[in-house]
């Protein structure tokens, strides 16, 4: 799934976050692979350095490579994918 | 078409948190109406930037280790710009378990997975508090 992973067969990442009725790409302006998670999806505990960060089943895309997720040449046909995170 | 999923058990080798974390030089002090959507950094990596033969505002871990301290001292781990709060970082890698993927043959994978919670200034020019994650 990574950048570098190969062979890579999926690539999942939410697109980059524009102002409504723009690409969501960065070349137009777009944060880079980001979005908006609740609020509550992150627990910090700065004293120990510790932090949870869980989300369930937003969604996202499936570019399959990040070449075509970057690149966005129609070399790959882009998914619409959902991703769940839960690390600590 | 396949459902793919991200299998769970992640094995980190690198994670970090950070807090009080200001960037952009300016510190938000409340939430008001705006758009909420933030910036996109103003900069990107110079060595994802030669290999893909454009800017991409986005730093890799390698370049914002928090733990080498040789980060470059432009490179930036956050995503947004106009930000101060926390970040937390992980870059991890490994095997996903065969029998909770829809394809239910064990794959490689690899991740960089950071979020963002604190204030912000959008593109209004308004402080937000919000969380985001880069994935």
């Amino acid at each position: 799934m990574g950048p570098f992973a190969s062979p890579q067969i999926h690539d999942f990442n939410p697109g980059d976050l524009n102002a409504p009725g723009q690409p969501n790409y960065f070349v137009n302006g777009g944060v880079f692979w980001t979005m908006p998670v609740p609020n509550t999806s992150v627990t910090i505990h700065p004293g120990v350095g510790e932090a949870h960060f869980t989300f369930s089943d937003l969604a996202m895309f499936d570019y399959f490579t990040s070449a075509n997720a970057i690149l966005r040449d129609g070399s790959a046909p882009i998914f619409d994918a959902t991703a769940s995170v839960d690390i600590q | 078409m396949v459902s793919p999923a991200i299998s769970p058990g992640w094995r980190p080798l690198l994670g970090a948190v950070a807090t009080g974390f200001p960037w952009g030089g300016r510190t938000a002090l409340a939430a008001k109406p705006g758009s909420g959507i933030p910036s996109q950094l103003p900069d990107g990596s110079p060595i994802i930037s030669d290999f893909f033969g454009l800017e991409i505002p986005w730093f890799s871990p390698a370049e914002v280790d928090p733990f080498t301290g040789a980060s470059d001292p432009v490179a930036n781990p956050t995503t947004i710009w106009d930000f101060n709060g926390s970040l937390g970082l992980i870059e991890a890698n490994g095997v996903s378990d065969p029998n909770r993927n829809s394809e239910g043959v064990p794959r490689r994978w690899s991740c960089d997975v950071r979020f963002m919670t604190g204030v912000f200034r959008d593109r209004t020019g308004r402080t937000q508090q919000g969380t985001f994650c880069f994935l």
